[in-house]
């Protein structure tokens, strides 16, 4: 009994000492650390507390975003009533009606882009901090062939989807607009079908991308964490059997030490968690409600607007829809992983 | 962002340039001709900057991750081989002390812990009162109960 107390003392006093230092999930940005939700410890708790103060913020951005959507509604009306008058040159009017849309629609359009090419950067750089810090741990619990399997293939997806959303999805969006207003404005639907097959690709890549991630992770999440179940299973029965004294104290030490590191991992994946969260959520939600306020004018003005005008609005809906599955891609990505190293050995 | 304004910007002239040439166009066989040449002109415009995708860059930079996990396991053994280390060497400590007590010795114990491969007691300096008879057994313990060879433990006073 006084051998037990003496090994929980010491566990108690050396464990917690000896990890802090080196197995801390990174602090989130500076920039972000406002959002950050003060109870970190408690998954639930943090992630209500983010929703809450989240949807606060979202107020002052909704009502920016229905005012740009009235100046195009008052646009599209315009162009209605120049439409009625006999005489007038039909595709001088819609010309005219739809720079008048896209440059309005252009100014929200492009600051969303804008943010949502932020948001993947940004859950991209807190990967490349939070990563490091679950495979160590992962690797102290026994882990060492899933960690690096998940570590690689992590950092390899995380860099293929940023780079491809920022090097390509991105200017893709851009172009998908153009070609959105360009063909409004020609009023033929000459560029529809490359519209169609930009929008088309823009899903496909993320779709491939999340699709081969996840079957990746599957794969290596059974085969790597097997290996490493029976790796541990023989280390122990190997140590058990060394002297008898210090084979019993170093199988206690091990099983200690693959506990502590266990809670380590899931404190820092938690906060890690929470930390993709609150970079993610504000800007997912911003890009979405911009998504249903252009959707609800698209539909307002198919009343009395004309077809090609609610069609560009549309278009303009759909971009953000891209924008909310390339942001939302980004985040899915890093949360799997962190959920597969938080899931720890066998 | 100075490539995507001068991306946007040529479609946007170009469908633009487009839109007015198939507006002066009469209703005539020429009209479906310019019509073609602008898809034509259009489909260039939009693809010229998607050839010039470097995806050998992408497969480069994928090159380091691999050693960048055995970096991060190679500290993570360390944490675990060192918080082992200092579990065992306390653990081995108490163990003698207690050991010793039993023998009515009174010792201060210092362990050393192997610094390659598992972290087992290697060495141990034991200072104090003890008889001749605990030192004995306390030598004996240590060797059979730890693994510290008689050569590797040292007695002092």
């Amino acid at each position: 009994m006084k051998k037990v107390i003496w090994a929980l003392l010491i566990l108690l006093c050396l464990a917690p000492q000896a990890s802090a230092a080196e197995i801390t999930a990174p602090q989130i940005p500076q920039a972000a650390a406002e959002r950050m939700p003060e109870h970190t410890d408690s998954f639930g708790e943090g992630l209500w507390e983010l929703v809450r103060s989240t949807l606060f913020r979202l107020r002052p951005h909704l009502a920016e975003g229905c005012k740009s959507c009235l100046s195009v509604m008052a646009a599209v009306m315009l162009a209605s009533v120049l439409r009625a008058f006999p005489g007038c040159i039909q595709s001088v009017t819609n010309l005219a009606g739809t720079v008048c849309i896209a440059t309005t629609l252009l100014l929200n359009t492009d600051a969303m882009i804008r943010l949502g090419a932020d948001t993947v950067r940004q859950l991209s750089d807190y990967g490349k901090l939070l990563y490091p810090v679950m495979t160590s741990a992962m690797a102290a619990q026994g882990g060492v062939t899933a960690s690096a399997a998940l570590y690689t293939g992590t950092a390899l997806f995380d860099a293929a989807l940023s780079s491809l959303i920022s090097g390509a999805l991105i200017p893709m969006v851009y172009l998908f607009l153009a070609l959105s207003a360009a063909n409004s404005a020609i009023g033929e639907d000459l560029l529809k079908k490359m519209r169609d097959f930009l929008k088309n690709a823009i899903s496909w890549s993320l779709k491939t991308i999340l699709t081969v991630f996840t079957t990746y992770m599957s794969i290596t999440g059974v085969v790597s964490g097997s290996t490493d179940a029976a790796a541990l299973k023989v280390a122990k029965v190997t140590i058990s059997s060394v002297v008898p004294v210090v084979g019993s104290i170093l199988s206690d030490a091990s099983e200690a030490v693959l506990v502590s590191a266990g809670i380590l991992k899931g404190a820092a994946g938690v906060y890690g968690i929470l930390a993709l969260l609150t970079l993610f959520l504000e800007p997912f939600l911003r890009i979405g409600i911009q998504y249903l306020i252009f959707k609800a004018t698209a539909a307002i003005c198919g009343i009395f607007g004309g077809h090609s005008a609610s069609s560009l609005i549309e278009d303009f809906s759909t971009a953000m829809g891209l924008l909310l599955a390339m942001t939302g891609a980004a985040c899915l990505l890093l949360l799997i992983s962190t959920v597969c190293f938080m899931k720890g050995v066998g | 962002m100075a490539f995507l304004r001068q991306y946007v910007l040529s479609i946007v002239t170009a469908s633009l340039l487009c839109s007015v040439l198939m507006g002066l166009t009469a209703k005539t066989k020429v009209k479906e001709l310019t019509k073609l040449l602008c898809c034509v002109f259009l489909s260039v415009t939009a693809l010229k900057p998607l050839v010039g995708l470097d995806l050998d860059r992408w497969l480069q930079e994928s090159i380091p991750y691999q050693e960048e996990a055995q970096s991060c396991i190679a500290q993570g053994e360390e944490f675990a081989r060192s918080a082992q280390a200092d579990i065992i060497k306390s653990k081995a400590e108490a163990y003698i002390l207690d050991k010793a007590a039993a023998l009515n010795g009174n010792l201060e114990v210092e362990i050393t812990i192997c610094q390659e491969g598992t972290p087992i007691p290697e060495r141990a300096v034991l200072s104090g009162q003890v008889s001749p008879y605990a030192k004995g057994q306390l030598a004996e313990i240590l060797e059979k109960d730890l693994g510290i060879a008689k050569e590797n433990q040292v007695w002092i006073g």
